[in-house]
């Protein structure tokens, strides 16, 4: 008999083939202990309750999870881990695949997906892409769709089949190029912030909210503090008092922010919110301490529903507000009365979408260090490093330069890292203890306590002619912003602006509000109300296909905006410069088969299903214009040795930005991208700049780099034509020198010009250029889906059987990467319509707190998908660019609910179509034809 | 993420584990493959003082028959019985309810003898011991005893097993002609916890059925074994198939939450019964 006591304990075990000893706490994981005292930090943590894959190791030839395996069950075996699978360094053929192939972005799930899938292979050397993505189901991803995983797993055993792709540069615009950081990534070498470690820190845990609405009558810290290793509590008594608003600042906010929020907060407004926040050596210590703060709670009652929560007399969750979080918006032109009162059709209904989770396999981090100097670092999992470096500062009333923002790349943005939550009372912890702090968020605290999309009923009217021309709009939209109202405002114009600009209607009346509510606090998700906003319209374009019997792609195609409209009523200055939806709607049509399928997909196949397809076409933005300011500088500078660096505010939240960045910039200055570094991210090295959200960053921020460059450039040929003394205009940069047109011969290394500028010139200096760009244009990129799906009548289940997407995003920077976007966002997409949901208990309380419980697609969930990259060309955008991450979300729900409702022919309207939801509209289908 | 502190105990033999479960049994949890008790650890719904693991012990592995019962190692992992093509043979309905549990990374890991002690009941293989009318040999210091199935799950997570015995191996009889069996479930996502799932074990001559069983998961806080299925002997086949689905809509009552009301369970128990009833009739 062995009988261990819960303190450190030697075993032994082989490791990547090197036998290792370690001791080991007996509680302590696998995962926790290869990370930490082994310090191999490609296992990651991000659910370690064995339901998302991603700390996947291979014990004994076997993939097991090893958050579930107590590190001392490892004792005797043999482990691999990400790091042990390429040899001499070389990348082992399936890493170098993904890499090639573009098989992850963020790279947070990739070692646990590599792991599992050379096991697979090992025990199977050529198994079936239904096989892959069984394998593949134990691991989740939010970034690929997995389409890019399954594709790199068959080239990888040379059985990918796939048409030739069109044949792309091999560098600059347009390249297929791997990301920057492919190597780490593949190799466990990428570090994120939960693997960072500075000396000396303390571990925080944030005591979290067990009610959705309770006011604290008391509490006590006491025996927290006393509990060994425990170096300070903090609660609501010690915060400033000073209320705040997470959302970033714009000139052009006016009266529509509420200052509601506290660092830490004496009434709780939903299930999760802070209450005290514990700081100890040991995350086991702060873990422990959690359990002996002790607080006596009010309960209160919950509002869950945004529009009871806006009912007189409801319980108010802040006092004198009636639980109205922001001003009430109204956008009209046009006459939208005269419109409705002569239309030939009018339709209308309402339409409710779900609250939704960004459900980022990276856990939010932050670590906070205060110098002696009182000079505070915050590295964060941050989209908008600029932001939180004023937000923060003024929340806890430090002077601005006081305070630096550093953001690692990220393993996951989709806007849950658009505003700071719990970054303040971390600084604070950091403050008061005169040490770094860390505080890594749990799974269910990403479920609880991050941001959500905003659950939105939005009641919606329709006018048109009977030819099918829309005439007007009347919109009324009331979203659930949860417990504080940040963003909520910015939603609701979003969800009434962006969309109403897809289509030419010359008569709009848009009225939205924001309620608070009981539920957790929403913030910017992908999409930012265009989705909720699309569900409505694209679900009334079928209605109104429906009624004038015109198909619906050729509805959407008289309709939809071309270059040349305007955008809304604002006037020539914000023209459409470039609009390819149309395009998109009839290369989908063909594509698809769409007017057989239309007809065919009717006709039983004797499997007992329900065959439908369905259309749907979506827009967003490239800016936070057209009703806020957008600006966003770039830094480059050339190093002696010829290579440069980009200093650039946007972090990079894994969709390559990076490498983006690099390859606009190699296009202007004809130099290879591999010599173009790139930092991002860090407000003491980067100029300003709005960050990583709203579709902005290869726009604005890519728009910048561009002006950087070309500024560098001109300098490189105004140096040189010193150098030489020749004329500027005789020099040029080619394939990365600078060549004397003419003269073959005479070129130079730009590594010889950074030189003589430094050492040799008279005016020695690091050559270093600036570019700004202000938008003055949306730029709005658009997306058109087709779905096409198969309906279980029995259990409800929706089988989405094919996807097909289009994108107008201006030139792609680099396909293979607006590939995986458009992966993502159908994987998004589908989730939304028919799965993802943040729901309530009775009570209040989140139901959906763990990977099991909310619904995140599976590999073996997700349909065939085809994408289309549509030419295109935005005048205003760095070589034609625009964005895509949000726009290419929109169209996938509204696109399975219209196939749904061909399906079934009754139409839901509600998201997520569940399987409950198909069969009430089965019942009453069945109820119609009884009649 | 972590549990709380325990302490860990290994078990070297059978004898080691016994003789430490006799002595303080109440303050010691058993873990084999440990893919749901740990899991509950690291959520802190669980907190054991003392955990025993019985993995390294000897002779808990691998599975035998004899008068045509099946007597399998409570340590055997679930993978092991998945690529047992042999074992296919003599219990189709263990290797057609494997392959839904969870993901092949847990499978490695778990246990039949850790699936049916933790008697989660919405876990596959304790519906499938039910359905066969298998049993479990329970170990002590000094004494051993056989429990049959319908005798050891009385309340969710709550078995027969005391806190002085291990579970040693579970039992399941061989089915051979003449005897069809079927396992249907539903999750939302494959790999999922199902909302429902159903084991059906009918007797039948290809015309008419004859004793029945079929138990329902998801459905109870135990497995949930069907009454009334006597009425279907002579029955013919169609008619059996949907009168055990009306037994189903009859009998069960589930609990609704987020995932599925009560009502919408109790459909897809009925409808899942109908397939695995019809499937096990082809068999």
């Amino acid at each position: 008999m062995t009988t261990l006591l819960p303190t450190e304990v030697p075993i032994e075990f082989e490791l990547n083939g090197e036998s290792t000893l370690v001791d080991v706490d007996p509680a302590e994981s696998l995962l926790r202990v290869v990370r930490g005292p082994l310090g191999l930090t490609g296992a990651k943590p991000a659910c370690e309750v064995g339901q998302c894959g991603a700390c996947t190791v291979i014990v004994d030839g076997r993939p097991v999870r090893s958050c579930l395996i107590p590190a001392v069950r490892a004792d005797g075996t043999s482990i691999r881990t990400v790091e042990g699978l390429a040899s001499e360094g070389e990348p082992s053929p399936l890493q170098q695949s993904f890499i090639d192939h573009g098989a992850f972005q963020c790279g947070y799930c990739t070692s646990g997906v590599l792991l599992r899938l050379q096991s697979l292979l090992e025990n199977e050397p050529k198994p079936s892409e239904g096989r892959i993505r069984e394998a593949l189901g134990s691991n989740l991803c939010r970034c690929t769709g997995y389409k890019k995983i399954v594709e790199a797993t068959q080239a990888a055993i040379g059985e990918l089949q796939t048409e030739p792709l069109e044949p792309a540069p091999a560098d600059g615009m347009g390249a297929r190029l791997p990301q920057k950081t492919s190597l780490a990534k593949v190799s466990g070498a990428q570090k994120y912030l939960a693997d960072m470690v500075v000396p000396g820190m303390l571990h925080a845990r944030v005591l979290r909210a067990p009610h959705a609405h309770a006011r604290i009558r008391s509490i006590d810290v006491s025996a927290a503090l006393e509990l060994d290793g425990v170096v300070d509590v903090i609660t609501f008594e010690d915060v400033p008092d000073t209320p705040y608003n997470s959302a970033y600042r714009n000139p052009n906010d006016g009266e529509t922010l509420r200052y509601d929020e506290r660092v830490l907060n004496e009434k709780v407004r939903f299930d999760g919110d802070r209450v005290a926040m514990v700081a100890a050596e040991s995350l086991q210590a702060a873990t422990e301490a959690l359990a002996l703060i002790e607080v006596d709670y009010e309960p209160l009652a919950a509002l869950t529903d945004p529009l009871e929560a806006l009912q007189p007399g409801a319980p108010e969750i802040h006092e004198g507000t009636g639980n109205v979080a922001a001003p009430a918006k109204e956008l009209r032109y046009g006459d939208p009365e005269q419109a409705f009162a002569s239309a030939d059709v009018r339709l209308e209904g309402v339409f409710f979408s779900a609250g939704a989770q960004h459900a980022n396999l990276e856990p939010k981090a932050v670590i906070a260090d205060v110098d002696f100097d009182g000079m505070v670092t915050i590295r964060a999992t941050t989209q908008v490093p600029f932001h939180i470096r004023s937000i923060i500062p003024m929340a806890l009333g430090l002077p601005e330069s006081k305070v630096r923002i550093i953001a690692p790349d990220m393993g996951g943005g989709n806007g849950e890292r658009s505003d700071p939550a719990d970054e303040y009372a971390v600084v604070m912890l950091a403050q008061r203890t005169g040490r770094p702090v860390k505080l890594v968020n749990t799974r269910e605290e990403q479920f609880t306590s991050t941001r959500v999309r905003h659950a939105a009923v939005v009641n919606a009217e329709l006018a048109a002619t009977k030819d099918g021309l829309l005439v007007g709009r009347r919109t009324q939209a009331t979203i659930a912003t949860g417990g504080y109202s940040t963003m909520g405002y910015r939603v609701m114009l979003s969800l009434g602006v962006r969309s109403a600009a897809l289509y030419n209607v010359p008569n709009i009346h848009y009225q939205g509000q924001v309620a608070y509510t009981n539920t957790p606090v929403g913030g910017g998700m992908r999409g930012f109300g265009s989705p909720q906003a699309a569900f409505a319209i694209e679900s009334q374009l079928d209605e109104l296909a429906e009624v004038l019997d015109i198909d619906p792609i050729e509805l959407r195609i008289r309709n939809v905006v071309r270059a040349g409209d305007p955008y809304l009523d604002l006037g020539p200055d914000w023209e459409i410069r470039s609009a390819a939806a149309a395009d998109g709607l009839e290369q989908l049509r063909e594509r698809t088969g769409w007017d057989a399928k239309r007809r065919d997909l009717l006709e039983p196949r004797g499997d007992g299903k329900l065959r439908g397809i369905g259309v749907a076409v979506g827009s967003h933005i490239s800016t936070v214009m057209p009703y806020y300011r957008d600006h966003g500088d770039a830094q480059l500078s050339l190093h002696e040795d010829g290579t440069f660096i980009i200093h650039v505010g946007v972090p990079d939240t894994g969709t390559g930005s990076t490498t983006i960045f690099a390859q606009l910039a190699a296009e202007e200055l004809s130099v290879p991208s591999e010599r173009i570094r790139v930092d991002t991210g860090d407000t003491d090295l980067a100029p300003y700049d709005q960050g990583a959200h709203s579709s902005r960053t290869t726009y604005v921020a890519g728009g910048a780099i561009r002006q950087a460059a070309a500024d560098m450039r001109e300098q490189l040929l105004n140096e040189a034509s010193q150098m030489l003394e020749l004329d500027a205009t005789d020099l040029n940069i080619e394939d990365g020198r600078v060549q004397v047109r003419g003269t073959p011969g005479k070129d130079l290394e730009i590594a010889d010009v950074a030189r003589w500028v430094r050492y040799e010139s008279d005016h020695p200096q690091r050559l270093v250029a600036k570019g700004t760009f202000l938008p003055t244009n949306v730029a709005a990129p658009y997306a058109v889906c087709i779905a096409e799906i198969a309906i279980d009548p029995h259990t409800g289940t929706i089988d989405v059987e094919r996807v097909s997407e289009a994108i107008d995003c201006g030139r792609p920077v680099n396909p293979m990467f607006v590939e995986g976007q458009l992966h993502g966002a159908i994987h998004m997409g589908l989730g939304a319509a028919i799965g993802e949901a943040i729901s309530f208990d009775p009570d209040g309380r989140l139901a959906t707190r763990s990977f099991g419980a909310y619904q995140l697609l599976r590999a073996a969930d997700m349909p065939e998908i085809d994408t289309v990259i549509l030419d295109s060309e935005e005048p205003t955008g760095p070589f034609g660019a625009k964005g895509l991450g949000e726009a290419s979300v929109v169209p996938i729900a509204p696109a399975v609910a219209n196939a749904v409702t061909h399906a079934l022919g009754e139409r839901p309207r509600q998201l997520p179509v569940t399987p409950e939801v198909v069969l009430d509209l089965l019942a009453r289908r069945a109820e119609r034809s009884q009649k | 993420m972590k549990p709380a502190a325990f302490v860990y105990e290994r078990a070297e033999s059978i004898d080691d584990a016994l003789a430490r479960l006799a002595e303080c049994g109440d303050e010691v949890k058993v873990v084999a493959g440990g893919q749901s008790l740990v899991a509950l650890m690291n959520m802190r719904f669980a907190r054991p003082d003392s955990l025993l693991d019985i993995t390294r012990i000897e002779g808990l592995r691998g599975w035998t028959l004899a008068g045509g019962t099946l007597e399998i190692g409570a340590l055997t992992t679930q993978t092991d019985l998945e690529r047992d093509g042999e074992l296919a043979k003599h219990c189709p309905l263990l290797a057609e309810a494997i392959p839904h549990i969870a993901h092949v990374a847990i499978r490695n890991r778990g246990t039949i003898g850790g699936t049916i002690a933790h008697a989660d009941p919405a876990a596959e293989l304790p519906i499938v011991l039910l359905a066969l009318r298998g049993s479990v040999t329970l170990r002590k210091q000094g004494s051993e005893r056989v429990v049959a199935a319908d005798d050891l799950f009385y309340g969710f997570l709550m078995t027969a097993i005391a806190e002085d015995e291990l579970l040693v191996s579970v039992n399941m009889p061989s089915t051979g002609a003449g005897t069809g069996t079927a396992f249907e479930e539903f999750a939302r996502r494959p790999g999922d916890f199902a909302l429902v799932s159903v084991a059906c074990v009918v007797d039948h001559d290809g015309d008419q059925v004859g004793p029945a069983r079929v138990v329902l998961g998801g459905v109870d806080s135990t497995p949930f074994a069907l009454d009334g299925l006597q009425d279907l002997e002579g029955a013919g086949r169609s008619d059996a198939v949907e009168r055990a689905a009306a037994l189903v809509r009859e009998q069960v009552d589930p609990t609704g939450d987020i995932h599925g009301s009560t009502e919408y369970r109790r459909n897809l128990a009925s409808e899942l019964t109908r397939r695995a009833f019809e499937r096990a009739l082809t068999r």
